[in-house]
């Protein structure tokens, strides 16, 4: 349930902010959601890696739907891919971005929890 | 500890937050201090387990930051450069908000600051721009946001090439082509140009109002916004400056003057002798049909005498290995104009074809320039004011290239080894030095240091082209004058008769071009328009000594007496590269390529209308016209020798293929295919003398090959070296057919195609920065280099029109390419196939804005006072 509750927080979190920002704030976005939910480590990455994989994915698809594929048939060209793999390719990049945003929120999680325990219990 | 952990937090969120895209710098910081802080805080008593979380975070975090770090920058992976992969694919961003179904998706409204007035612009269902201005100012100002709206990167990334700055791009492998443009002086003739500019304030505000406006727009852009090279060469967009624009004039001047072979012509005179050396290039042809014939009563100026040459043409008898990169001596182009009368409307018909390379996006954008006493419309550049070939609501003009040898070389004999001073005239004159700075991505600087004498700058020295030159040769070219062609277009755009029109061509200095003229009340002309240096017979045909003063250019030609045509009896007028005049012309000319066949054509199917005969499709047809020449007048004569030599060849299927051809380049006959390649093979074999030495030659033109043919080749020269027994011309012949046989098996096998003439030809528009995938490729055309469809592999017709001078003019075109510079736009490359099947788009001369269903677009720019 949080896994959800966090990868529905991640994509419109980052689908905002991309409107505006650069890439990378996807891996901010998912580091903020994970720092306030908490969760273990594979949850942390994941859910980052598929929010941002599955937000990519739908948006790029829709551009490549949209435009007939374009672009998409001459970048997937010259990377002697298919229009698909490139759209594939392209969620895996984003959600690797997301999901080590995410992890290192984990990190951070934990130490905080222990800090607080050491010094402020 | 928290607060203070808190604290590097927000130190790094911070940095990320201020951290621009092209900015890594900051982010290393954050990581830095952050590492030092944490691994420092030894007065803290942390225990170890804790200590270790820390770590384990901060190596998430670096892996983290690592990651976007790498996915953030241009990658080299085999020598190939992989685009910044998070920026670049992300939907957002990246390269997919290039994509469009829309051709106009440009905004309706845009406030820009520099405008005094809104600006009306409506794109037409070809998606063509016409601007409605009130002042030319704001016309100008607008000309250049619109073609950067459209054109942005080409406009940049041609300056770069103009300019020799393609490595800072794309690395070391450019660097010879960059190291070419600065020793041949690009940005210094660029700059004299520029002068010129400066000294004519009414231009120089155009100019200047066009460059705001180019910058008005590359200000407002995003990185979303880049045009998609701008995210796979991972750069951004240099600020415009009037600098820009005459680099981009000083290009099209480089790719049509930059062509010469006074040094391969040095060489052969010195190997072959000056009696065969006449007999293989031979300056005027046998038979020609000049741009512009002597009248019968003679020119009516008093020709002025040129200055005494020197003695001996040669004196040079070094050999030179070899030459530099030079422009395809193809860079030409057809026009012509039918009179009035030989038209079934009455008026006259302007045509007109520039033959360039192929390239995307687009050389030319078509465009509609519209304010108080300016309205014109045509072919514009992507970087300067006005069109280039266009009409208004008076008259219509078009360009062809004059075939002459505008550049020449001069020895340099330096007195010193610091190469501070040459000889010249019986004294030392000093050189100035200029270092030339080439960035190259991912790689050293490279310093080049170009040695300018009073001639020109030094091209050729120990270390350029090759390391084995031994010579220093000057560059002397008009490229180096200052040119005012900028003043003659905007002069040209704005004429309202034959009279303006020769006003206008009073500036028009550099490139030389036959440039034709047609107008609503009737006149038609044209002029062989450009500088000439008033030189003694043969002077520049071969290299020339740097310290004679005998050797320099004379005075140019006074102006008054360029040759021309003006209203003549036959009904027409013609170019398409040909000598531009006769040998009964009073000045001496040297000629770089002139074609021998185009022009011929043009003339004999013109010749053959009758009065009131002649529509503007017949010039449409005429245009795609893909008859050649060339084989017409030696094919049958190699047919021949081979039913002489070989009594079986009657059998042969290629043989009757070829037998039973028409001349006709059509894209799905076999026979052109046949031909060529058999003409091309006997062209080696026979020429083998220019091959195999080892300095650089050229072959004698096609021309002049079958006219050897026919009149007698120098007998030495028929046999082939590379065999041991005499050959005659017929064997030569028979060989060529035997290679071409196992040429065209090899072609077989490397492809699976059918070998026919487009597949064998496989015209190509190539994108300027040679990516496969934003090209097109294998287009199946009619043509060929020798027809009047001149498309040959990457190289022919950028633009073609037909104007006819109704009242108002109407006109049809047709580019190779389309609108948009965007290849994720459907007007990147939408008229490739209207112009591959020969149609046309109707241009729609608005004169003022419309109320009209061809309108897809209304966009309007107002000034925006901040």
């Amino acid at each position: 349930m949080k896994f959800v509750v966090k990868l529905i927080l991640i994509i419109g979190l980052c689908y905002l902010l991309q409107l505006l920002l650069p890439f990378w704030i996807v891996a901010v976005a998912a580091f903020l959601v994970n720092l306030v939910i908490k969760t273990n480590g594979w949850s942390s990455f994941f859910s980052g890696f598929f929010a941002v994989a599955i937000l990519w994915f739908i948006v790029a698809s829709g551009i490549d739907n949209r435009t007939d594929s374009i672009l998409t048939e001459r970048i997937a060209q010259l990377f002697s891919l298919s229009s698909f793999l490139l759209t594939v390719i392209t969620a895996v990049v984003g959600g690797l971005v997301a999901g080590m945003g995410g992890l290192t929120a984990r990190m951070l999680h934990t130490q905080s929890k222990k800090s607080k325990s050491k010094y402020y219990s | 500890m928290s607060i203070k952990a808190i604290k590097y937090k927000t130190i790094i969120w911070v940095h990320l937050d201020n951290m621009s895209i092209y900015d890594h710098k900051s982010l290393y910081n954050s990581i830095g201090i952050c590492i030092k802080k944490v691994l420092s805080f030894r007065h803290v008593n942390i225990d170890y387990k804790f200590r270790m979380r820390i770590i384990k975070f901060l190596i998430t975090l670096s892996i983290t930051l690592g990651l976007i770090y790498t996915l953030n920058n241009q990658l080299v992976i085999n020598n190939q450069p992989i685009p910044p992969l998070g920026k670049f694919l992300d939907p957002f961003q990246g390269f997919w908000q290039n994509a469009t179904s829309d051709p106009v998706p440009y905004s309706s409204e845009e406030g820009l600051e520099g405008l005094t007035a809104p600006v009306k612009i409506q794109y037409d269902s070809a998606f063509v721009p016409h601007i409605f201005a009130k002042n030319k100012e704001d016309l100008f100002f607008a000309q250049g946001f619109i073609i950067a709206q459209h054109r942005l990167w080409q406009m940049d990334f041609q300056t770069y090439a103009a300019s020799g700055r393609i490595s800072e791009l794309i690395g070391k492998q450019a660097l010879q082509f960059d190291q070419l443009q600065r020793r041949k002086g690009m940005v210094y003739g660029a700059e004299k140009a520029l002068e010129a500019m400066a000294n004519d304030p009414e231009l120089y505000a155009y100019i200047l109002k066009y460059t705001e406006g180019v910058n008005s727009y590359i200000d407002g852009l995003k990185y979303k916004d880049l045009p998609v090279e701008y995210k796979l060469l991972d750069y951004t967009p240099e600020p415009w400056t009037p600098l820009k624009s005459a680099l981009l004039l000083q290009y099209m001047i480089d790719n049509l003057t930059g062509w010469d072979q006074d040094i391969e012509k040095t060489n052969a005179y010195n190997l072959f002798g000056e009696e065969i050396f006449n007999q293989l290039y031979p300056n005027y042809s046998a038979d020609i049909d000049p741009i512009a014939p002597t009248p019968d009563d003679g020119w009516k100026f008093d020709s002025v005498k040129t200055t005494k040459g020197p003695d001996s043409l040669i004196f040079n008898k070094d050999f030179v290995s070899s030459t530099t990169d030079m422009p395809d001596p193809d860079n030409g182009s057809n026009n012509w104009v039918v009179a009035g009368w030989k038209t079934k409307s009455g008026n006259p018909i302007l045509s007109s074809d520039m033959h360039l390379g192929l390239n995307l996006p687009s050389l030319w954008f078509l465009i509609e320039l519209s304010a108080p006493d300016y309205n014109t419309m045509g072919f514009a550049l992507a970087g300067n004011v006005g069109v280039v070939a266009g009409f208004n609501q008076y008259n219509a003009w078009a360009f062809t290239d004059v075939s002459r040898d505008e550049r020449d070389w001069y020895k340099i004999t330096f007195t010193d080894d610091n190469k501070e001073e040459y000889l010249f005239d019986g004294t030392n004159i000093k050189t100035s030095k200029v270092v030339e700075e080439i960035k190259v991505r991912g790689a050293e600087t490279v310093y080049d240091t170009v040695i300018y004498t009073h001639h020109g700058p030094i091209v050729y020295d120990e270390s350029f082209p090759s390391s084995e030159g031994t010579d220093y040769y000057a560059l002397k070219w008009i490229g180096h004058y200052p040119s005012r062609v900028q003043k003659a277009l905007i002069e040209l755009n704005r004429s309202k008769n034959y009279t303006d029109y020769l006003k206008a061509l009073e500036n028009w200095d550099a490139p030389a071009q036959h440039v034709a003229f047609a107008s609503v009340s009737g006149d038609i002309a044209i002029r062989v328009q450009g500088l000439w240096p008033n030189k003694w017979k043969n002077q520049g045909l071969f290299i020339m000594d740097g310290s004679q003063k005998s050797m320099e250019w004379p005075e140019f030609i006074p102006t008054d007496h360029y040759a021309f045509q003006h209203n003549p009896d036959r009904g027409f007028i013609s170019s398409a590269n040909q000598h531009s005049v006769d040998q009964n012309y009073p000045y001496w000319q040297g000629w770089a390529s002139p074609d021998n066949y185009r022009g011929r054509r043009i003339n004999s199917i013109l010749s053959e209308y009758d009065s009131a005969s002649i529509t503007s499709k017949h010039m449409m047809e005429l245009q795609q016209d893909d008859y050649g020449i060339l084989p017409s007048e030696v094919l049958p004569l190699l047919l021949d020798s081979m039913r002489n030599v070989r009594s079986d060849i009657a059998t042969d299927s290629i043989f009757t293929s070829l037998s039973s051809w028409d001349y006709h380049y059509n894209a799905d006959y076999f026979a052109p295919v046949a031909f060529l390649s058999w003409w091309r093979n006997i062209k080696s074999l026979l020429w083998d003398e220019m091959r195999d030495e080892e300095i650089a030659l050229n072959s004698p033109t096609d021309y002049q090959t079958i006219y050897l043919f026919k009149n007698g080749i120098p007998s030495d020269l028929v046999d082939n070296k590379n065999t041991a027994m005499s050959e005659t011309l017929n064997d030569i012949i028979s060989m060529g057919y035997d290679s071409m046989k196992h040429d065209l098996q090899i072609w077989n096998k490397k492809n699976k195609k059918e070998l026919n003439w487009g597949n064998y030809k496989s015209t190509s528009i190539i994108h300027l920065a040679r990516i496969p995938a934003l090209s097109t490729m294998n287009i199946h055309v009619n043509g060929e280099d020798d027809a009047v469809n001149s498309t040959k592999r990457n190289h022919g017709p950028s633009q073609r029109i037909v104007v006819e001078m109704s009242n108002p003019p109407q006109a049809w075109a047709v580019i190779p390419g389309g609108q948009s510079g965007n290849p994720g736009n459907p007007a990147y490359d939408n008229m490739i196939e209207a112009w591959r099947e020969g149609s046309y788009l109707k241009m729609h001369f608005l004169q003022e804005p419309v109320d009209s269903n061809i309108i897809l677009l209304n966009q309007t720019l107002s000034p925006d006072k901040q």
